[in-house]
């Protein structure tokens, strides 16, 4: 990979890494580090992908792959605060900080789910895929995230039709 | 679950990877290309120092414990068969060659009857050995002169 071609990459995939890696982490700069590691991953990677599709879908697996390893490492900072992000990086809409701070306050395992299947457009089976985890496990945690929100936001998160719990 | 969907997706398109966080990553990419080589190239040249420095110090060490006689042996090689010589004990610059032969060296070939004039000079060597009466002759000549020989070792 060129030079010119990884600035391409890190322009595409830079806040992708980096928004899935504060969703595992719940901590800026680890998530950063995540992002650096992931993105030089991606540089010296000598396989070449069969789409984009699979290359964007590589890149969050090793992002949620680093996140683990950092998160069992004994240097994983468990002291984290979002306020402090949110205050030094106000959003724009009303509602929007609230939405910032309910997603964050989610239990770790719920909150990469969430992000994966709204922010990304994911299925539940391509997320189980990604996380290692069962479809059914991936879609208790939709739900059980969807039931938090309602009761931090006082807004009803309606199931979509592929995440509906069998 | 469209609403909430772009609600979230508009909220966290917010959230963006530092400017300096991505200039750093690709800069990691720029010193990889720069400074590895370089580390590589001080290991290797370390490597041949420390090699060098433990061949040159266990030749001295063996030298010292042989009573410097491991810097008294050469091989003379002529017409492609191979001749070890060893210098004689109690004579300084005479050797002796396997077969029987022996060979001096003078160490000052203008020396006699000259002064030197303090430069350094080359000089050409040649030695010829007669099979047949085992003699080897050491001819050493001023290259300038051409022709002068200055010495004639003759050894039997």
């Amino acid at each position: 990979m060129t030079r010119e071609e990884f600035h391409e990459k890190i322009q595409l995939y830079g806040d992708s890494i980096f928004r899935t890696a504060l969703h595992c982490l719940r901590h800026v700069p680890d998530a950063e580090d995540v992002t650096q590691n992931v993105l030089l991953k991606l540089y010296r990677n000598q396989t070449p992908f069969a789409s984009p599709e699979h290359e964007k879908r590589w890149v969050l697996r090793v992002t949620v792959n680093e996140c683990k390893k950092l998160r069992s490492s004994a240097w994983f900072r468990h002291t984290v605060s979002m306020e402090e992000y949110q205050l030094e990086h106000p959003f724009q809409e009303p509602g929007q900080s609230e939405l910032f701070l309910a997603v964050m306050s989610l239990p770790s395992r719920y909150r990469i789910a969430v992000y994966l299947y709204y922010y990304e457009d994911y299925s539940v089976r391509e997320i189980s895929e990604m996380l290692g985890r069962k479809e059914s496990t991936v879609q208790t945690h939709l739900m059980r995230a969807r039931k938090l929100l309602k009761e931090k936001l006082q807004e009803e998160w309606s199931y979509g039709n592929e995440t509906k719990p069998v | 679950m469209e609403m909430k969907r772009n609600q979230f997706k508009e909220t966290f398109s917010q959230v963006h990877a530092s400017s300096a966080c991505l200039e750093e990553v690709y800069a990691m990419t720029e010193n990889r290309k720069t400074t590895r080589p370089r580390k590589f190239i001080a290991r290797r040249l370390v490597v041949l120092a420390a090699g060098a420095i433990a061949l040159v110090g266990s030749t001295i060490a063996v030298n010292a414990a042989t009573g410097n006689r491991l810097l008294r042996h050469f091989t003379v090689i002529i017409g492609g068969k191979e001749y070890q010589a060893e210098e004689i004990e109690g004579k300084e610059n005479v050797y002796q060659m396997e077969n029987g032969a022996t060979i001096t060296f003078s160490p000052n070939p203008v020396s006699s009857g000259e002064e030197s004039s303090g430069e350094e000079e080359n000089f050409e060597v040649e030695l010829e050995l007669d099979n047949e009466t085992d003699e080897a002759s050491v001819s050493v000549s001023e290259p300038a002169s051409g022709v002068s020989e200055d010495d004639t070792s003759n050894a039997r």
